[in-house]
């Protein structure tokens, strides 16, 4: 398979010349925080103009320029949606949106006032980004259902130095907690901290197994926001119910794309059936058209300029690879870019999880991810994070994160983002990420120069937490080059 | 004669390069169009401040500082005190849902809403909702027929909603300007009005909520002079794009809405086109203008339909006729009944098939005063123009109209 087209890649994003803005002395500079949104494409941005100048009317009215408009939102970018989730036609149906966040608390309020949400009933959500978990633990407590916690597990480390930020989601902790009332299991496709792909056919196929033996059936939310920047949705092979992105972090606008398995939508046969409730107008819900379909969670209308730039960002991806645009040409578009993504990550992983590094106390928080051939194992993104520890802390032998809330951090990782951001022309960042429980569960102390700032351990944790972790986050537009440079100045914060 | 605070309309229309086809866009309460300089704002944001917001590095800094100037926009064409009365969102129905759930615990079972019968979902249904949930009990302000000759000729007048206030009254819910009658209310009297009678009758809290969608287009929103609670704005009507502004006088959570940044910094160029308008730079002067403007609109629109010809023939206005009404804004719906009716989605097909001009029919039903139910089953046919449209397409539309009326 060839290889990614590095020149093209980057000369489809403005942001990315020598001459922008962001550019310094013709050195452009380096984006690594694209887990908090991608650069957008050119493509994207004269899209987003061509609507608003040239089609930019209300839909279905029979006049020309509301027809064009009408076919370019409710056809051309549905389809396109329907090849990046990867279902097949009829199957599915999208909900647009302003946010990921917007749109599950859309669905649970949806499921809610539906009644398939019920007192007594459990939901089981993990640690991961607030946008999968939030909107469940809310409708739980509203309703009074159970919320269950999949916690993450150890996993191995790469170079067999133990490390108590290894961990991952894994299927054994999380199959104990099914029981026969289990109504719905939130997870993530992706970590947007830890980076790693979860073994989504898997865990799903072998959860629907137990609910069958335990006499009951689930539904699942899968959050793909960091996921699907770097590989292929595939939503049938998954077989999840909802599953939900950002078009931001894919490149494109501000807009999320929500898929929902077109089963679920339809109204409810008999009173009191379970269903998905109408969030809009009543005299729209009426209309099959709309409480049989995905328009029943869109109260209001998404941006249509913006739900007709995404279909910029499918046509870029296959015209890398020299396709039109379609499922296999998609699909091998990805490929491309995750082998692209491993060559990038792979000196990042190597310079982190050193000798030097791991001695000095840098310690990789998620998968370390290198096989014993020095490869990059697959379904690692390239979202590297990391802290810095005083190695002296006591407990620093334990292999589980949960229990070793005696760990210091050597360095703020605020401190370490700001050297970073002093040598100028580089992009990383510090913090939790909203995935608040998880950055809690690391248990790091500050540092010990900031020992008396506290009133007591509760505080410092809180002050830690919310320093949380050091970030590096890359996508298929970054370079070996932009790598190399990251790890010299991150050598000089961390003072190796 | 020409005032020097005339709208120029060849520099007006030139801001707008959808113009140049020359199809005349006559749907504009579906959604107007866009000066380049808010598109080419979009793409500024997109290409050159495209990060997180909220963050140390500096180009977070600038991004932040655009979504921020999007607030302080709102907040200025609202004419709201602080920039922190304003939630951003991707619509009006998307923060009025919003909004709808700041009132959980505030409305108790039996509580009062009053709204203005026939007037659009966004404002209404929000209620509705929130009725259905609480038990509290809906109540409808009814217009009258001002035209002895239409019996379709609708207004809402301040002296039939006063009545409707009870100690219960909870939430008073109206249109500034209806989407399909095309009149602007007096919001400042009525709110002034409610609020003197609320006190009066001994109503404990009461909410005054005001759709300006269907208004902002053509005349100066002021929601402190007005001393109203809350107030939506739909830019994508206003010249903008496809987000929206509501106006909250006391927000009680900090915004949990989310919007398109790049959309955010869009609308931060419908001021600046807003007040080009005129030399004078002030949004009252732009406003006047307009006023001004769309009379010349109106004026034939309503001279046409209510000649004794088209009366004859059956075609109605649905909304106030007064042509000496300086509220009635160019947003005129209508119905062709009588012997030889035209059903109004069919209208609007033949409008259309000629070419060159886009209408759109809308659904609309309301009960008068006397509580008479207008027989509107096929809905309306609906012209709507803005500030730059011009008299000359107004001719040619009246043009089409005989066309397919009278062969």
């Amino acid at each position: 398979m060839s290889s990614l087209d590095i020149q093209k890649v980057r000369a489809s994003f403005p942001a990315l010349s020598p001459n922008s803005q962001f550019s310094s002395s013709g050195v452009p500079y380096v984006f690594a925080d694209n887990a908090g949104g991608s650069q957008a494409l050119a493509s994207v941005v004269n899209k987003i103009s061509d609507y608003l100048l040239n089609t930019n009317a209300q839909f279905g009215a029979d006049y020309a320029v509301s027809k064009v408009a009408t076919k370019r939102v409710f056809e051309d970018a549905q389809e396109i949606a329907r090849l990046v989730f990867g279902y097949d036609e009829g199957e599915g149906d999208i909900v647009w949106g302003s946010s990921t966040t917007l749109s599950l608390e859309a669905l649970a309020r949806s499921m809610e006032l539906g009644g398939k949400i019920k007192a007594g009933d459990e939901i089981i959500v993990t640690t991961e980004h607030e946008a999968n978990v939030g909107p469940w633990t809310k409708l739980a407590s509203r309703v009074g259902a159970t919320v269950k916690i999949w916690k993450h597990s150890p996993i191995p480390t790469s170079t067999g130095r133990p490390n108590p930020f290894s961990i991952g989601l894994t299927l054994d902790s999380l199959l104990p907690l099914l029981t026969p009332k289990t109504r719905l299991l939130a997870f993530t496709g992706c970590s947007n901290v830890l980076g790693s792909a979860t073994p989504v056919a898997d865990i799903v196929k072998a959860v629907r197994k137990k609910m069958g033996e335990l006499g009951g059936s689930l539904e699942v939310s899968l959050d793909c926001v960091a996921y699907a920047p770097h590989m292929k949705m595939d939503v049938k092979e998954w077989d999840v119910d909802y599953c939900s992105f950002s078009w931001y972090k894919v490149y494109g606008p501000h807009l999320s794309s929500m898929y929902i398995r077109k089963s679920l939508l339809a109204a409810p046969s008999s009173p009191g059936e379970p269903h998905l409730y109408s969030l809009v107008h009543h005299f729209l819900s009426a209309k099959p058209s709309i409480s049989n379909t995905a328009l029943k969670l869109q109260p209001g209308s998404p941006g249509y300029e913006l739900v007709y730039a995404t279909t910029a960002v499918v046509e870029y991806l296959c015209g890398l690879i020299g396709s039109d645009v379609s499922l296999t040409s998609l699909t091998k578009a990805f490929n491309q870019l995750q082998t692209h993504d491993y060559t990038i990550i792979q000196p990042l992983l190597q310079f982190l999880t050193s000798e030097a590094a791991y001695t000095a106390g840098v310690r990789v928080v998620g998968d370390e991810a290198l096989s014993t051939d020095g490869k990059v194992k697959h379904g690692r993104a390239p979202t590297v994070s990391f802290v810095f520890i005083d190695s002296s802390s006591s407990s620093s032998s334990s292999t589980s994160a949960s229990t070793s809330n005696k760990l210091r951090k050597k360095l703020w990782s605020k401190s370490i983002v700001g050297h970073v951001d002093n040598a100028g022309g580089i992009g990383i960042r510090y913090g939790h990420f909203y995935a608040y429980g998880l950055g809690t569960s690391l248990g790091l102390l500050p540092p010990q120069s900031a020992e008396g700032e506290f009133k007591n351990e509760e505080e410092a944790l809180e002050a830690s937490l919310e320093d949380g972790v050091v970030r590096v986050s890359l996508v298929h537009y970054n370079t070996v080059e932009e790598v190399e440079r990251i790890i010299a100045v991150l050598k000089e914060a961390l003072g190796l | 004669m020409t005032l020097a605070n005339d709208l120029d309309i060849e520099q007006t229309r030139a801001h707008f390069p959808a113009l140049r086809s020359g199809h005349i866009f006559a749907d504009n309460a579906g959604g107007s169009q866009v000066p380049k300089d808010v598109v080419d704002r979009i793409s500024d944001y997109l290409l050159n401040t495209n990060v997180q917001v909220n963050v140390d590095y500096s180009i977070s800094i600038q991004s932040t500082q655009r979504v921020a100037e999007g607030r302080a926009a709102a907040a200025r064409l609202l004419n709201a005190a602080k920039p922190e009365q304003i939630i951003l969102g991707g619509s009006s129905t998307a923060n009025m849902e919003n909004l709808l759930r700041q009132f959980d615990g505030d409305v108790n079972a039996g509580d009062e809403f009053i709204l203005m019968d026939g007037e659009h979902e966004a404002n209404n249904g929000t209620w509705k909702k929130l009725a259905a949930r609480t038990g509290a009990i809906i109540k409808y302000w009814h217009p009258v027929i001002t035209s002895p000759e239409n019996p379709f000729s609708v207004v809402h007048r301040v002296e039939h909603l006063t009545p409707l206030i009870t100690p219960k009254t909870r939430v008073v819910a109206f249109s500034a300007c209806s989407n399909i009658l095309g009149s602007v209310v007096p919001v400042k009297e009525i709110s002034k009005a409610v609020r003197a009678e609320a006190a009066a009758k001994g109503a404990q809290k009461v909410d005054i909520s005001i759709d300006a969608v269907a208004y902002a287009p053509h005349r100066r929103i002021d929601v402190q002079d007005w001393d109203i609670d809350f107030c939506m704005l739909s830019f994508y009507k206003v010249y903008g794009p496809h987000a929206a502004a509501l106006y909250v006088r006391s927000p009680v959570h900090p915004s949990s809405s989310s919007v398109a940044h790049e959309l955010v910094y869009g609308s931060t160029g419908i001021l600046p086109y807003l007040l080009s308008l005129t030399p004078i730079n002030d949004l009252q002067a732009t406003f006047d203008a307009i006023a001004s403007h769309e009379k010349s609109l109106v004026d034939p629109l309503l001279a046409f339909f209510t000649h004794p010809e088209q009366r004859a023939r059956g075609l109605m206005i649905v909304g106030s006729e007064d042509a000496h009404d300086i509220g009635r804004v160019p947003t005129i719906s209508f119905v062709i009944q009588g012997e030889n009716p035209i059903p109004s989605q069919e209208i609007v097909k033949r409008i259309n098939r000629k070419g060159g001009v886009g209408i759109r029919g809308y659904k609309y039903s309301c009960t008068t005063e006397d509580g008479v139910q207008l027989s509107l089953d096929g809905g309306v046919a609906r012209i709507s123009l803005v500030h730059y449209n011009t008299v000359e397409e107004v001719h040619k539309i009246i043009e089409i109209l005989k066309e397919i009326i009278y062969t």
